[in-house]
């Protein structure tokens, strides 16, 4: 069953990411407790619902709790980020929350109140123009792989428990034919930092490790179907 | 004067305006003398106060220690050199020629002949507004030469150093404060020569005759009236009657209420001129750099990119209209001005064109960062402009404005929303690629000319010792194989194959660490 993802905020920032999604495949539904701004999103084709955050049956109706595995909090007002996240953390433990934050100190009061990432549009902003002026070429080259929208993507990939016990090294998966580039490995059971950059063809590989690859997407799928039939 | 051959005047308004030679020379003089964004002003200014600076110096040395005959040769030379400023200020200060062709067209239209006598009039009008200049009038004082047995000649030595005025852009907008504040002050001096006059005479009238007082003429008179209403009373004279002293407490009545009138007029002048002479301040900073980058709107973003730059703030200059942003922007220590980005005075001021490499418009309102993207691309068809966007149906009219490229901050959320939301496990470390840490992430290398990457193929490349794994080749020109992007002005060629050989002008693109890389180059480069 795919992702069930809930944004709440339906305003330009929400709609901007439920097309981003929806681009990636995702279905998710988009609730504000403005009337306009779920009918403008409603006008856009999106699945909007007026809903009222600070009211927790509301909330488990909308799959809190239950069904839904992942919820973003990008109301304009921080404050109501900090409740919408306090509540959905209370009614699901599990549950990925990403937060939006407005003003530099809510950054805090986001992660306490139980967001699992919280990020600063401007914040962020600032630091791509940066790195724009300062490493212009990588600039350019990321624009075309992570946000770009053409095909050449860094992908993760998890190894399976069936493919990890028919294999113990990264060179037996021989990449090299499938034109992807391997640029990192990250270790699920470790809590230290991901390996990024030549990873020897002895390294060993476990179940629920994550390999990062870069390449064109029908190379990457053709990867992937090789890892799952692999023999 | 006939018909048939043309004025004097006409044929040298002609040539004037014409004459390439005639028209650079005047130019370059202008440049050097009034222009405030001249790198020879700046030149021209500092070597002639260094020249008043020592001209004092030797005349007062003279003064005391008779230096010899040099003393005599420099003066002159000094004051040759004066009065030719003088003379090209004066030549500057107006053009014969423009008047000319301008009236001569009018003449021509309305079919009448052209009043030359009229043309002069206004000419010579133009060179008497320059003589009467403040300024003016102390170059000319300044070359009076000293003649050594008339003593009071030497008060003109200290017109020398009013010639500073001149050549300090600070001095010269604290003399603009006077300028402003014209019409008051020249009120006040009138009340005080009036209250003067009239008290120095009645004093003079009761007491001038006395063998007990010691005012003996009238000028002593006034020198007292003076003293007194100035409230500085230095005791050396006082009244010795009662009608004087009467005289005395009216006097200094008075003479309280001209003090505070004058200090509350300076001290709001200075006030209003307070912002002007800070920005005027500001512009010679600015003038002092030969590049910067332009940050327009000191919001969110702003701010937080100005906090990147850390000790590269200098590099900086941040425009806003905010005076709080600009004084939270000076607390972080960068230059920052107090204005409408889009004030074409100020962008020309700041010499936009030549000195700005980059400039990134950051308001929370597109239209205004649109109208800033337009006018500085007006100005400088070269610079990097990196524009905000908040509205993305607003892309297309940002590049059409001239944007080189657009960051719409929507985008970078949905981005990185994406990545949470698709690859969950990954996606820390692709946001620590994406933010460009220097721990990890992608590094580019340059094959430069006859350098040991020049020439050799992937095989060759020892990148895996090295740590570093090659994503791609960003090539300056493209061969023709089916495997590459448009990445800006170049192509990039992604996991090309081990016989790919490099050519210098190319990029490595590789994912590896700061630091291997770096041990990489200086390995094998």
């Amino acid at each position: 069953m795919s992702q069930q993802i809930a944004i709440f905020g339906s305003g330009e920032l929400g709609q901007t990411l439920a097309q981003s999604l929806q681009d990636i495949g995702k279905k998710l539904t988009l609730f504000d407790h403005h009337a306009d701004k779920v009918a403008s999103a409603q006008a856009k084709g999106f699945d909007a619902q007026y809903l009222d955050f600070k009211n927790d049956e509301l909330l488990k109706k909308a799959g809190v709790g239950d069904s839904l595995e992942l919820l973003f909090a990008l109301f304009e007002d921080d404050s109501e980020n900090v409740f919408l996240c306090l509540s959905s953390r209370a009614l699901a433990p599990e549950l990925r929350i990403m937060a939006v934050s407005h003003q530099p100190d809510a950054t805090h009061r986001l992660k306490a109140a139980g967001a699992d990432k919280v990020i600063d549009p401007h914040h962020l902003s600032a630091r791509r123009i940066y790195q724009i002026m300062t490493r212009p070429l990588v600039a350019e080259v990321l624009e075309h792989t992570i946000f770009g929208q053409q095909d050449l993507e860094l992908v993760e990939i998890a190894i399976s428990k069936d493919l990890s016990s028919k294999i113990s090294s990264i060179g037996e998966l021989q990449l090299k034919d499938f034109n992807v580039v391997l640029v990192g490995y990250l270790g699920q059971s470790e809590i230290i930092e991901p390996e990024l950059g030549y990873l020897s063809p002895d390294h060993p590989i476990k179940a629920g490790d994550v390999l990062l690859v870069v390449g064109k997407n029908e190379a990457i799928e053709k990867v992937k179907k090789f890892m799952d039939i692999f023999d | 004067m006939g018909e048939s051959m043309q004025s004097p005047f006409l044929s040298w308004s002609i040539w004037a305006s014409e004459s390439l030679f005639y028209q650079s020379i005047k130019s370059f003089f202008r440049d050097m003398l009034s222009n405030n964004n001249s790198r020879k002003r700046i030149v021209f200014d500092s070597s002639m106060m260094t020249l008043v600076l020592c001209s004092v110096i030797i005349m007062i040395l003279d003064i005391q220690y008779q230096l010899g005959n040099w003393v005599y040769y420099f003066e002159w030379a000094t004051i040759t050199i004066f009065t030719l400023e003088y003379l090209l200020r004066l030549w500057t200060s107006g053009d014969f020629h423009s008047l000319g062709i301008a009236s001569y067209e009018t003449a021509q239209l309305s079919r009448t002949p052209v009043q030359w006598r009229n043309v002069l009039k206004v000419w010579l009008k133009q060179k008497w507004q320059f003589i009467k200049t403040p300024l003016a009038i102390i170059d000319l004082l300044a070359i009076i030469p000293l003649y050594r047995p008339l003593r009071m000649f030497r008060l003109f030595l200290l017109f020398r150093l009013f010639k500073v005025f001149r050549y300090s852009r600070t001095l010269r907008s604290f003399g603009s404060i006077f300028s402003e504040k014209k019409f008051e002050l020249r009120l006040i001096f009138l009340v005080l020569i009036v209250v003067i006059t009239i008290s120095g005479v009645g004093l003079y009238i009761f007491e001038g005759h006395l063998a007990e007082s010691k005012i003996n003429s009238l000028f002593d008179a006034f020198y007292w009236a003076l003293i007194t209403i100035s409230t500085v009373g230095y005791g050396d004279i006082t009244p010795v009657t009662i009608e004087g002293q009467v005289i005395t407490m009216i006097l200094i009545l008075c003479g309280v209420g001209l003090i505070a009138f004058f200090t509350s007029t300076l001290v709001t002048a200075f006030n209003n001129q307070r912002n002007n002479i800070q920005h005027d301040r500001l512009l010679s900073d600015v003038e002092k750099k030969s590049q910067y980058i332009l940050v327009c709107g000191y919001g969110r973003i702003g701010e937080s990119l100005v906090h990147q730059f850390k000790e590269r703030k200098k590099e900086l200059i941040v425009v806003d209209r905010d005076p709080i942003k600009i004084a939270r922007a000076r607390a972080s220590g960068v230059l920052a001005i107090e204005s409408d980005a889009s004030d074409l005075t100020l962008l020309n001021n700041m010499a936009v064109a030549k000195k700005a490499r980059t400039v990134l418009c950051l308001t929370n309102n597109d239209v205004i960062n649109l109208y800033i993207t337009l006018s500085i691309r007006q100005l400088n068809p070269e610079a990097e402009i990196l524009v905000r966007l908040n509205d993305k149906q607003n892309h297309q009219k940002m590049m059409i404005a001239g944007a080189s490229r657009v960051i719409s901050p929507y985008h970078v959320v949905a981005t990185i929303g994406r990545e949470f939301a698709g690859q969950p496990v990954a996606f820390e470390v692709i946001r620590s690629i994406a933010n460009g840490n220097e721990v990890s992430g992608i590094e580019t290398i340059p094959v430069s000319q006859n350098s040991a990457l020049d020439g050799i193929t992937i095989e060759q490349l020892a990148l895996a010792e090295a740590g570093l794994v090659l994503l791609g080749v960003l090539q300056r020109e493209a061969d023709d194989s089916s495997q590459h992007y448009i990445v800006g002005n170049a192509r990039f060629r992604f996991n090309p194959g081990i016989d790919f050989q490099l050519t210098s002008g190319d990029t490595l693109v590789v994912i590896g660490n700061y630091q291997r890389a770096q041990h990489f180059v200086l390995n094998y480069c």
